[in-house]
């Protein structure tokens, strides 16, 4: 926490960054190429997705690999809703509400669990789920089959040009959004708590801290954020298949970006999403394996050696990359 | 005795077969110091637990001033004016001082009503009475053993507690931090805190309580004021040996303030 007396900039200073960066983004949309436009709507998905995983597994400390889970339920249940007929906002809205109720369930027992128990049991219900999915076969809908939603949507109405634009602009406003909410998140008083309680939660209750309560809301916050963007992103694709929606490697990737950035900051998620995703569209077209495999070994080396993340460079400079304090971390973190 | 501010009535913790605390009965008034001794193994930092909600009681009730506590969570007990620190620090270690004390500002007694900035200046505030004034935005990793004693005391004031629960706040300190400490408790006590203090450094403890609490094996052995339990045959027995004249040689030092 910074002193007082900060001047204006200092204390906007990520706000300003933020805004520059929407009208950056805003003022390329018309010079990318559709290679570029598509890239670029990646990479602002990812955004959202990656602070909306860093609010539970960097801020709050809780590696949940529950996150396929909201982002699928957010998907399928929006195109369950499409198909038999309800409009954009009610599939959307009820997407949503699918996806909290989905939260609740899974929060409610895992959030008591620590450690590995929750990390595996996250990954267990959320593959429960997509296998639940996959096997569902009703409301006109089949679980192994592609829900197509081009008509639906109405998205015949328009041109290839005119939809990737409108999309370009909606995982942007998400990115932005998910931004704004960390950062409102990370200066509140409630963000201080989630910190006291990831070091230590004996504590954190001692001194008045209501950590059960506040763990489920933040997972209830993250899942909501995740289900949006899960919804988006049907719509973008026009065509949404289960196993595809409830695909963990998503949020694997996500993690990955998360450690490697700096999980439980602000805009590490951000620089981590940005390199991945750069190095899956450089390797990954001819070498798509090599990407996990390098990807598994960025997010060991991350935590072995540097678990701040790359963030660190802006506070620390090349220091913080430095052997010496490579292996002092190294050291210090150590598990024995 | 006035009212109590914190009964407990036959409290009992079971561990598997092991009576932790067995049937221990307790009352404090508003503005005493109470010291709680007893010889390792005791209990006394389950008792505490106990009290404050760290662990539920198997059996007996806790009242807080009207209310009855027994059921209530750490964070609830502690909104309604308990705070604690622990035998073992634990601070926030990827905080600053700053924040670690914040926390208490914000989620202790009435936190809900405490903004950031006003947060901040209960901090600061806080901090500067227990002796960390000027290393507001270090991170902990910094602090000493007496540093890290420090914040915790620090992070409960902030709390604003009507009752503090300190578990062995002089474990590891030198002499003259020990002074420094048993200054701080006097202090705080002077400033309308009660006080339930944990130690096995005996004379600390007979010069700073209004009243001993003894447990040993679970159980109250004893009660009463310092020169009555430093008398009692049974608690010599169990606990402390001949102390007398270490407690009469007992002068605290005049020592410089501040200083972590």
């Amino acid at each position: 926490m910074k002193p007082e007396g900060r001047s204006l900039f200092a204390r906007h200073r990520d706000l300003l960054l933020l805004a520059a960066l929407v009208v950056l983004a805003a003022a390329l949309s018309t010079r990318l190429g559709p290679y570029g436009l598509r890239v670029a709507t990646m990479v602002f998905m990812y955004v959202a997705l990656a602070q909306s995983w860093n609010l539970i597994g960097g801020y709050a400390g809780l590696i949940s690999i529950a996150h396929p889970a909201f982002f699928g339920t957010g998907a399928i249940a929006a195109a369950i809703l499409l198909i038999n007929g309800a409009g954009i906002p009610i599939a959307m809205l009820g997407a949503l509400l699918v996806s909290l109720a989905v939260a609740l369930c899974i929060g409610l027992p895992t959030l008591r669990l620590q450690g590995h128990y929750f990390v595996v049991a996250t990954l267990l219900v959320s593959e429960a789920l997509r296998n639940f999915v996959l096997n569902l076969n009703a409301f006109g809908f089949s679980g192994g089959i592609a829900v197509n939603l081009v008509g639906p949507l109405g998205l015949t109405r328009m041109g290839p040009a005119e939809y990737n634009q409108l999309f370009y602009f909606v995982m942007l406003g998400l990115a932005a959004a998910s931004v704004l909410v960390v950062l409102g998140f990370e200066r509140s008083r409630w963000g201080l708590a989630l910190r006291a309680i990831r070091d230590n939660q004996t504590a954190a209750s001692a001194l008045g801290v209501a950590a059960a309560r506040l763990k489920t809301m933040v997972f209830m916050l993250s899942a909501a954020i995740a289900s949006i963007i899960g919804t988006a992103w049907a719509f973008w694709l026009g065509t949404v298949e289960t196993n595809e929606a409830y695909n963990l490697l998503i949020t694997f990737e996500i993690i990955v970006m998360v450690f490697l950035g700096g999980r439980g900051t602000l805009w590490g998620p951000v620089i981590g999403v940005v390199l991945i995703l750069m190095l899956n569209e450089s390797i990954g077209i001819e070498l798509a394996e090599l990407t996990q495999i390098v990807s598994g070994l960025i997010v060991v080396l991350i935590v072995l050696f540097q678990p701040d993340g790359l963030i660190r460079i802006t506070t620390d400079g090349l220091a913080a990359f430095a052997p010496r304090r490579l292996a002092a971390n190294f050291r210090r973190y150590r598990v024995t | 005795m006035s009212a109590p501010i914190l009964a407990a009535t036959g409290l009992t913790k079971r561990f598997g077969g092991l009576l932790a605390v067995d049937g221990v009965d307790f009352e404090i008034a508003r503005g005493e110091i109470v010291g709680l001794i007893g010889p390792n193994g005791a209990g006394k930092t389950t008792f505490v637990d106990l009290l404050t909600g760290v662990q539920m009681a198997t059996s007996g009730s806790i009242r807080l001033g009207e209310r009855d506590a027994t059921r209530l969570s750490a964070h609830e007990r502690s909104r309604l004016g308990l705070a604690r620190t622990f035998q073992i620090p634990r601070p926030f270690q990827d905080m600053t001082i700053l924040e670690n004390v914040m926390v208490g500002a914000l989620f202790g007694v009435g936190g809900r009503a405490v903004g950031m900035e006003a947060a901040r200046r209960q901090a600061t505030d806080a901090l500067a009475r227990a002796g960390l004034g000027g290393l507001a935005d270090r991170r902990t990793d910094i602090l000493t053993t007496s540093g890290r004693k420090r914040l915790e005391i620090a992070r409960c004031l902030a709390a604003q507690p009507m009752l503090l629960f300190l578990d062995e706040p002089l474990g590891g300190l030198n002499a003259t931090e020990v002074n420094e400490a048993l200054d701080l408790i006097r202090t705080l006590r002077d400033g309308g805190v009660t006080i339930v203090f944990i130690e096995h450094i005996v004379p600390a403890v007979m010069s700073v309580s209004d009243r001993v609490f003894v447990l040993a094996g679970g159980r109250k052995l004893a009660e009463g004021k310092p020169a009555e339990i430093l008398a009692d045959g049974a608690v010599r027995r169990a606990y402390l040996g001949d102390v007398g004249g270490a407690v009469r040689r007992y002068r605290p030092a005049a020592t410089p303030a501040g200083g972590a």
